[in-house]
């Protein structure tokens, strides 16, 4: 049960790992433009960060996620100079994040990490072409998005299993705990 | 893996799919037989900038604007960007593309690319006759 006033200690320490989680998302972001895996897909990849997302998804409220989100795909645009094309992932992660939290509330049983891992995937795609398309002024940019459809296949079950490892080892952490059943 | 996870990736494999397959067998054989002149349609922020024919001579097209640079080569009757200064490099990765239907994409730069040609959904021959 969630008390209806938060102690200030909670909050703090809840405040802290978000930004812990957004370093690491940042950190995945950066790595993935590192590893050589070539899709012979403009656009593709792996979609590393969405680890973080959905284990703060599990953890936390839908608020900090959100947080988590908006910290990490401003701070990736400085890092890696992408500012221009903020606008497209900022509207994926956007899209991507909705779908992610709805699944998350309502379909739960249903779905696995893995299920929705995939979701958030495919609509980040989705919402960046979207984006891409009203900018442009053309639907032909969806051109793609089968080939990126088909990529997201393969990487959302991957990054869904190794964010249910992630969710596994973190519930062993003591602290980790005293702070879920807070919540 | 949940009863949901499996419906939801043989939904995706599925629309994935119907979206290829057709692409697959008649798409791509009508745009790999198509042998008239092909034509790169270059759009920059929505608006057509250029309708090139794509000759086997080379062409560069440099398109400079306050988002950045980049260099489109038209040579053996395809195009390719060849230098662009965005961060993500992306639209390189798409390499040399000579099919009609085909496209380059750099979306920094917001520069759309398109092979397009003669009796393209009607608007080719229009954009050919201006």
């Amino acid at each position: 049960m969630r008390s209806p006033i938060e102690s200030p200690d909670l909050a703090l320490k809840r405040s802290v790992m978000i930004a812990m989680f957004t370093a690491v998302a940042v950190v995945l972001g950066l790595v993935e433009t590192l590893i050589p895996v070539n899709f012979q897909i403009p656009g593709a990849k792996l979609g590393l960060g969405n680890i973080m997302v959905l284990t703060c998804l599990t953890f936390f409220r839908g608020k900090d996620a959100f947080a988590l989100i908006v910290l990490k795909t401003v701070l990736t645009a400085f890092l890696l100079g992408t500012f221009s094309s903020f606008l497209f992932s900022f509207f994926g992660a956007m899209f991507s994040f909705v779908m992610m939290f709805g699944l998350m509330k309502l379909g739960r049983n249903n779905f696995s990490l893995i299920g929705i891992s995939l979701v958030g995937g495919i609509t980040h795609n989705i919402g960046q072409l979207t984006a891409a398309m009203i900018v442009l002024g053309t639907s032909k940019i969806f051109y793609y998005l089968p080939f990126l459809m088909l990529t997201g296949i393969v990487t959302g079950i991957f990054v869904g299993i190794v964010t249910r490892y992630l969710v596994q080892s973190l519930r062993k952490v003591p602290q980790f705990e005293a702070m879920i059943l807070n919540d | 893996m949940r009863r949901g996870d499996i419906w939801l990736i043989a939904l995706l494999v599925v629309i994935v799919a119907a979206f290829m397959l057709p692409r697959l067998f008649n798409g791509a054989s009508d745009a790999e037989n198509y042998s008239g002149t092909k034509y790169a349609r270059i759009m920059v922020n929505g608006q057509e900038t250029h309708l090139l024919e794509l000759t086997k001579e080379s062409k560069d097209i440099e398109l400079s604007s306050t988002r950045g640079y980049n260099l489109l080569r038209i040579y053996e009757q395809g195009i390719e960007m060849i230098e662009a200064d965005c961060p993500d490099q992306i639209c390189k990765s798409y390499g040399f593309i000579d099919k009609v239907g085909q496209t380059i994409v750099c979306l920094p730069h917001r520069i759309f690319v398109e092979i397009v040609g003669d009796a393209a959904e009607g608007d080719g021959i229009d954009a050919i006759a201006n």
